[in-house]
């Protein structure tokens, strides 16, 4: 991986009328793979679209592969390839019809990774699109992104609405394009399962406002539910950097973003009786990080 | 990187991508108007009054109607269909697009409206039957024509809207006949209609002149609006 910023959004706002992007700063490596995760009417769409200069911003600065984003967008967008929940092909015309058009505008355009996408996605190129089924659909449209060989994807949800195999295919073709180092990924989604098996980084996002952005490893490994039990008529143990605590009665699961390995000795010496210190998984990692950070607006 | 900068294709390129695109999709419809408004060329030739003026309501039609398909069909159907990420995620700006999209239903319109001024100029010249001095009126009728395709334009451009479009288009449609008969009102144009000869007035050149200035003005003011916008989709 190199040290070149493929995305450098800085202090990027936007408002709408019941929405607000505040402030959003990411910055993503070329050869990275970034998983943009957010529950619905986050921001990632509207994030997406800064990126992509279909969105003009109210302040900050973008610059994509060395563009200047909106001024230099025609340039960048040579080298970008995006594929959204909202795209949607033209549905009189043939996915052939479709190959013609943007092997007309893009020299790189790869034919034989174009009819290789076509077979192992099993489409139809003399079809017209309103015949596909929704995965089908994406598949086209992940095709058209794919075989013009970009240097960064941006993928907004892009396994949304798929049924499992046709899930599977997608992530699968994603997970060989990974194989390209220098292929710089950004993709959104709000299935955090997806993000997981992709991404080397992750960036959460809630209420147009970014809580988090990192390397997944790192990420993954400060997280911990300590699961204790509290003797009767004992105080239930304190410990600074805690997210969340949830208690049953005498049981009590201790979620902590800032995990160290003397935690668990410290609440024994507060009397707790250890149960044992569990890794957590992004999706439960994703869910305390927004609430934590909605009780943080909330106080 | 070892990875290519691609080079981008020129304007000129691009706009010719997205005409070629607009024309794959909409060649057949757009072929089938044109070839009605040949025949209503054809007939305004006879001498019989019921068909010869059933000539001219064919003819106003297919140019409406071809105004109507170039502004739901491209303009329009972009929007609803969701196909304009797809547009916008080439290679071009939000005000590159635009102008291609004008430059296309401009030119895809003026095409039809050249055919058939030049028909009926030419079934004028050939047909005795026929007076020039109707010539002044059709012209300043194709000039409304056009300017009210360039209006539904505008507003389906700005308003990105098919409810704004279909209202500004039905007006446009419904004040056809009102305005037909006010230009007919005019003396220096009623009056020579029934002439041999066209009396190309200073009244007939100074309507076709706010009607050209009109329509650039449109243009302009269309390209300026969408040059200020900030959300594209």
């Amino acid at each position: 991986m190199s040290n070149q910023l493929a995305i450098s959004m800085d202090g990027v706002s936007k408002q709408y009328s019941h929405f607000r992007l505040d402030d959003v700063s990411i910055q993503l490596e070329e050869g990275g793979i970034m998983g943009f995760i957010g529950p619905n009417g986050a921001g990632k769409s509207t994030t997406m679209r800064v990126i992509m200069g279909l969105v003009l911003a109210d302040s900050g600065e973008i610059n994509v592969l060395g563009h200047a984003i909106p001024d230099d967008q025609a340039r960048a967008k040579m080298s970008i390839g995006f594929a959204s929940e909202d795209m949607n092909l033209y549905p009189t015309a043939t996915l052939q019809w479709h190959m013609d058009f943007v092997r007309s505008i893009f020299p790189s355009w790869d034919q034989q990774y174009a009819d290789a996408l076509v077979k192992r996605f099993d489409l139809h190129h003399d079809l017209k699109i309103k015949g596909f089924s929704h995965g089908q659909k994406v598949k086209a449209q992940l095709l058209l992104v794919l075989a013009r060989r970009p240097r960064l994807l941006l993928l907004d949800e892009p396994t949304t609405g798929l049924d499992p195999v046709a899930r599977r295919e997608v992530l699968d073709e994603l997970m060989e394009v990974l194989a390209d180092e220098e292929r710089t990924i950004l993709f959104s989604s709000h299935n955090t399962k997806d993000v997981e098996q992709l991404s080397d980084s992750i960036t959460f996002i809630d209420r147009g406002c970014v809580i988090e952005s990192q390397d997944k490893e790192s990420y993954l490994e400060r997280w911990r539910r300590i699961r204790f039990e509290v003797p009767e008529g004992s105080r239930t143990p304190t410990l600074p950097g805690v997210d969340s605590v949830q208690k049953a009665g005498r049981l009590v699961s201790m979620t902590t973003g800032n995990f160290e390995p003397d935690m668990p000795a410290i609440l024994q010496d507060q009397g707790a009786v250890i149960h044992g210190v569990e890794n957590m998984t992004l999706e439960e990692i994703f869910v305390a990080e927004v609430m934590s950070s909605r009780q943080g607006e909330a106080a | 990187m070892s990875a290519q900068i691609a080079t981008r294709p020129s304007r000129a390129s691009l706009f010719r991508h997205l005409a070629l695109k607009d024309w794959s999709l909409n060649q057949w419809p757009l072929l089938a108007y044109t070839f009605c408004g040949l025949v209503s060329l054809f007939l305004i030739t006879s001498q019989n009054k019921v068909v010869y003026h059933s000539g001219f309501v064919v003819l106003i039609s297919a140019v409406i109607v071809f105004g109507a398909h170039l502004v739901f069909s491209c303009v329009i159907n972009e929007t609803n269909n969701r196909t304009l990420p797809f547009v916008l995620s080439l290679p071009m700006t939000f005000v590159e697009y635009s102008i291609g999209k004008m430059l296309f239903a401009i030119g895809s319109f003026m095409v039809l409206w050249l055919i058939l001024m030049g028909g009926i100029f030419l079934v004028t010249n050939s047909q005795e039957h026929m007076l020039a001095g109707m010539l002044p009126y059709f012209v300043i009728t194709m000039g409304y024509l056009f300017v009210a395709f360039v209006l539904t334009l505008s507003v389906a451009m700005i308003a990105e809207s098919h409810v704004w479009a279909i209202v500004v288009m039905s007006i446009c449609n419904i004040s056809i006949s009102i305005v037909m008969i006010a230009i007919a009102g005019i003396p220096s144009i009623g009056g020579s209609m029934g002439q041999a000869s066209a009396n190309w007035s200073p009244a007939v050149i100074g309507l076709l002149s706010g009607e050209a200035l009109l329509v650039i003005g449109l243009l302009l003011g269309t390209l300026f609006i969408q040059s200020r916008k900030t959300e594209f989709l």
